[in-house]
């Protein structure tokens, strides 16, 4: 028996192949998750060995890390305690920053990881891989990841500068770089001190002690001597807890990837499902032949778990080589985006992979399997003398568990919607639904087929696959399903990107009146441009004013936040706001602006007082004004400070962006243009950009969220597509002899391959339709838990209309090979067949 | 007198309930000597094969009960029964006899290997010759006639040496060499190795190869006939449907 099992997944090589592919698709999802991940891990740990090799402690301001351009500095008399602290033997004083390149003239504007300018005076965190190190004004040495990523070498110059004018380094050396991240400049102290404009100023102090075994106390002594906001910490430790850090963001990308690979699974569990069900169904009589000659139940249960185990044994070894190659592909791609000399070793093959690659193979195949086996075994050994088919059974257990299931899921979902109840719960409402629409499927088939087919009216060949869709509404209901997962999730996933598109440039349209925005062109924004540009362009006579903000990060009450400043002559020109409580002359000095939102949270109205710290300790400020944007707007950055103070409290710092309001009538691409040449010599890194490009970066960026999350759930939507290939196949396979009889009686092939290709089309068009309501539901309801209740509802008919064009194109694709093997059976055959 | 193989006391099957109700055995009790080929005939809807169904371990009576030997199957579990047709019967259907992934060989030996037996290999030889079908023993039944398919299927139903043989129209789909082939081999069975079958025709040609014919109609036996010819047995029918 067990043989006769393994013979049939031999014989239906065609079956069984789909059957494996359907299971490898997320089996390779999973392991190249993991293989990608482990590798990148891998990298890591060995990125981080060498960090902060030969020194004992690392002096640094204590800010958290985020925007590196708001590193506060500190002054010499941190370097005079330091020294003057027992047990201390060396000292290597630093800066570094955030700063611009250019290469021939261009500006290197690049997405993805920043450039960083660093001191370097031979101290033993860095290792010189070529040349030497840099000395004097003109002269740089460049690391490893900078050499690949720019294609540098020695003796080229190149163009740097934090925010002002460019000046132009020798590269002379190559430091042994991190192979990621940043890229490093490394000059030495008093150049990097110019560079950056930090006179007088340092952002790190390295150190060594006299007595290792004695750092704690030389530790403890600094931190007693230190002033706020500096902090000493153990060097070692420190470069542990980077590694921590970023094995940490690596871990929410495995999860993220994780998330997808286990979706495309489940919808290869109901695929598989979906498939033993029908083969078994189809096998009925042999299955009652075994038993009339005497195999108990459990020997039959026995031999389709063989058969599931073998299959599933073959999907774990594919998928693991899947796996592999999706890591490859992965590590291609993550090279392209900046991640170069990352990853760059052997791929890491942990035994956990193969493990999980090989249970979750076995697992898909032993559950998908499990319910169809026990049906199975239920066969009565008359079944085998039978030769009509059973009536058709009644859907009752559909509706129950639909009923069951879908009623509380809606409800957790509406209560999401509004706000009511967490994500998760959200989460889970939308779980239920899922399931529950799966089950309906079944219901909802037939009535549905049905009424597509009178809508595009009814040829024979039209009438003939509507029939075939309907004849067996499980089935038809179950291949429908699994598409409808994974176009549920795609368009949830849109629905919440598009609100979030419209929050986002709510913001820039309904807030802000500036027409042009000055921002730093380089590859981080956050680097900011010159304070100085906002007075320049304040002289031209189509300005009406200027806005420069500043961030900062720090804490209010406690609560640790961004933020955002405000110059108050200037900001009614520049803003849209609907309210205002208190005056805006105020907001100076140490004083706050908050948002209504905010203020409603912490109990705030001006005049309050409130506690700042940025991270030089707590201080008493004053709430000077609450205020609202216009009620579309849902800005989640409430607090804004004085400019000008943020100017003082961080001289080093630059403006993050200048809002330019222009006088009426004027063109803003007229002004842009003009703005752009006047201070192009002076500022190269700074870039004005009107409005529209604004808003057209933002989208943009979404888009390529959407991109992103679209790849992912790509796997699912393919697994489904071979679940219709499937299914259709064994159907084919069923009817040989009908189809024959249609031969016979004078249908061409033609014919016969319209009428698979209808069935399929039918099946992905209620797949897709269920999912394009199921989902926007779903993404309707998680939205109210992400952006409040309240929030401004879009249904993304571009999306849904590409998505249901899309559907039928793959339901016609997915007809092709059934619909030939359909077309191409030899009609004597077909009759005879048995 | 030996205890009978097989027999029936006042069974009983009806189908379908209230006014659909379908009366397929009506109160038949009828006994069957070992060793004996016997026919069972009658028109369709006779309830000649629910009679076998039920003796054969496959189905249930509403009322009365059935004995294999000693045996009663009446109230026996679906594990025992499923032992029971294991061990003690063999079947022949008039079609869909082999497991078409399976060649002659595994099909015959099937029964054993579910069972977990070995099978004796000197009478697996004996059964192949003379059946005649030693050349087909690593053919798949699609490589195989339909004459062939039976003669692979009743030598299936041998193998195990079971108590009884049950036989399902073996002949319904076969030309009329090809039947008179597989019937002269039952035949032989019963003749040779003192096997006991019961088989289910409704062609009289076929049952006049049985030691002895019961008659039904309307799920009531009516008659009986002993060492038939074919002529005795076509006369026999006209009368009945007189």
């Amino acid at each position: 028996m067990v043989r006769a099992a393994i013979r049939g997944i031999w014989e239906h090589k065609l079956r069984t192949l789909l059957l494996v592919l359907s299971i490898v698709a997320g089996v390779s999802f999973v392991a190249g998750s993991l293989i990608f991940t482990d590798t990148i891990g891998g990298s890591f740990d060995a990125l981080f060995e060498g960090a902060f090799e030969g020194i004992d402690i690392r002096i640094n301001p204590d800010v958290e890390q985020g925007f590196t351009n708001l590193q506060p500095a500190f002054d010499a008399n941190v370097l005079t305690i330091v020294e003057s602290t027992p047990g201390v033997v060396d000292t290597w004083p630093g800066v570094g920053g955030l700063v611009n390149l250019s290469i021939d003239g261009e500006v290197q504007s690049i997405q993805g990881p920043p450039n960083f300018a660093l001191s370097w005076e031979g101290d033993p965190t860095l290792t010189l891989a070529e040349g030497r190190g840099p000395q004097g004004p003109t002269e740089v040495a460049i690391d490893t990841t900078a050499r690949e990523r720019y294609d540098l070498a020695i003796g080229d110059t190149i163009g740097l500068a934090a925010t002002g004018a460019i000046s132009d380094y020798t590269v002379v050396g190559v430091l042994e770089g991190f192979g990621a991240g940043p890229a490093l400049f490394t000059f030495d102290l008093a150049t990097g001190t110019k560079v950056l404009g930090l006179d007088g100023l340092y952002t790190t102090i390295d150190v060594t002690v006299e007595d290792p075994t004695l750092l704690q106390e030389v530790l403890d002594d600094l931190t007693s001597r230190l002033p706020d906001g500096v902090l000493a910490v153990d060097a070692q430790a420190a470069a542990e807890e980077q590694a921590a850090q970023l094995k940490q963001a690596l871990g929410f990308i495995q999860t993220v990837l994780l998330v997808f690979a286990g979706i495309s699974v489940v919808v290869g569990v109901f695929v598989v499902y979906n498939a033993f069900r029908t083969v078994l169904g189809q096998r009925t009589r042999e299955l009652a032949l075994f038993r009339v000659l005497g195999a108990t139940k459990q020997q039959l249960v026995t031999s389709v778990i063989v058969e599931a185990l073998v299959i599933g044994l073959i999907s774990g070894v594919a998928g693991l080589i899947g796996g592999i190659l999706l890591a490859t592909a992965a590590r291609a791609a993550f090279s392209l985006f900046g991640g170069s000399g990352l990853a760059d070793g052997g791929l890491v093959l942990a035994p956990g992979t193969f493990v999980t690659a090989f249970g979750v193979g076995m697992a898909v195949t032993l559950v998908s399997a499990l319910l169809p086996a026990a049906r199975a075994s239920q066969v009565s050994p008359m079944a085998a003398l039978a030769t009509i088919d059973k009536p058709p059974r009644r859907l009752t257990k559909q509706l129950v568990v639909g009923s069951v299931l879908g009623v509380p899921g809606i409800v957790l979902v509406a209560l999401t919607g509004l706000d009511r109840v967490n994500l998760l719960t959200g989460g889970i409402g939308a779980l239920a639904i899922l399931i529950a629409t799966y089950v309906f499927g079944a219901i909802i088939g037939r009535p549905f087929v049905r009424t597509i087919a009178r809508f595009l009216g009814n040829t024979p060949v039209r009438k003939i696959a509507t029939d075939n869709a309907a004849r067996s509404p499980r089935r038809t209901g179950a291949t429908a399903g699994a598409l409808m997962f994974g176009v549920a999730f795609v368009v949830a996933v849109s629905v919440i990107v598009v609100i979030t598109q419209k929050t986002a440039t709510a913001v820039l349209e309904d807030a802000v009146s500036a027409e042009l925005t000055i921002q730093s062109a380089g590859a981080d924004p956050t680097a900011g441009v010159s304070p100085e540009i906002a007075s320049i362009v304040g002289e031209l006579d189509f300005v009406a004013a200027t806005q420069s903000s500043r961030f900062a990060q720090g804490s209010i009450n406690g609560e640790s936040t961004f933020f955002g400043s405000f110059e108050p002559e200037t900001v009614e020109q520049t803003y849209f706001f609907d309210e205002v409580q208190g005056d805006w002359s105020d907001l100076i000095g140490e004083t706050v602006a908050v948002q209504r939102a905010q203020a409603d949270e912490f109990g705030l109205a001006p005049g309050d007082p409130v506690t700042i710290d940025l991270g030089t300790g707590p201080e008493q400020w004053t709430v000077a004004v609450v205020w609202d944007y216009s009620s579309s707007v849902d800005d989640t950055q409430g607090f804004y400070l004085p400019t000008s103070t943020l100017a003082d409290r961080f001289p080093q710092g630059n403006v993050v962006s200048i809002g330019v309001k222009l006088t009426g009538g004027t063109d803003p691409d007229q002004a842009k243009a003009t703005i752009a040449e006047l201070i192009r010599t002076d500022y190269p890194f700074a870039n004005v950009t009107t409005q529209d490009e604004l808003l057209a970066d933002i989208q943009g960026q979404l888009l390529g969220l959407l991109a992103f999350v679209f790849v992912l759930l790509a796997m699912s939507i393919f697994i489904a597509l071979l679940g219709i290939v499937l299914i259709l196949l064994l159907s084919v396979f069923e009817r040989t002899r009908e189809l024959g009889l249609l031969r016979a009686i004078g249908s061409t092939r033609v014919q016969i391959r319209a009428m698979i290709r209808w069935e399929a089309v039918f099946v992905s068009i209620l797949g897709a339709l269920m999912g394009v309501v199921v989902g926007t539901f779903i993404g309707w309801g998680l939205s109210g838990s992400i952006f409040g209740a309240g929030f401004s509802f879009v249904i993304p008919w571009t999306w849904i209309g590409l998505g249901l064009i899309a559907s039928i194109v793959a339901g016609v694709l997915a007809a092709i090979l059934p619909a030939r093997r359909a077309a191409n059976l030899n009609i004597l055959e077909a009759i005879a067949y048995e | 007198m030996t205890t009978p193989a097989a027999r029936a006391v006042g069974a009983t099957k009806i189908y379908g309930e209230g006014d659909t109700a379908v009366t397929a055995l009506d109160d038949v009790t009828v006994e069957f000597a070992p060793g004996q080929f016997t026919a069972i005939m009658g028109p369709s809807g006779s309830g000649k094969s629910t009679l076998m169904h039920c003796l054969a371990a496959l189905d249930d009576l509403t009322a009365g009960s059935v004995f294999l030997g000693d045996t009663e199957l009446t109230g026996m579990g679906d594990r025992q029964l499923t032992e029971l047709r294991r061990d003690k019967i063999g079947f022949i259907f008039q079609s869909f006899n082999l497991i078409p992934t399976l060649t002659a060989r595994e099909n015959i030996t099937l029964p054993a290997a579910i069972a977990g037996r070995k099978t004796d290999a000197e009478w697996f030889d004996q059964v192949v010759e003379i059946l005649g079908i030693g050349d087909r023993l690593s053919h798949r039944p699609s490589e195989m006639s339909g004459g062939q398919q039976q003669r692979v299927a009743a030598a299936r139903a041998l193998a195990s040496r079971p108590e009884i043989i049950f036989g399902d129209e073996p002949s319904g789909n076969l030309d009329s060499k090809s039947g008179a082939e597989l019937l002269g081999f039952m035949r032989q069975a019963v003749d040779v190795f003192g096997q006991t079958i019961i088989m289910v025709t409704h062609d009289a040609t076929s049952a006049s190869y049985a030691d002895r014919i019961v008659f039904l109609a309307d799920g009531r036996i009516v008659d009986e006939m002993f060492d038939p010819t074919a002529e005795k047995v076509l006369d026999r029918i006209k009368t009945l449907e007189a």
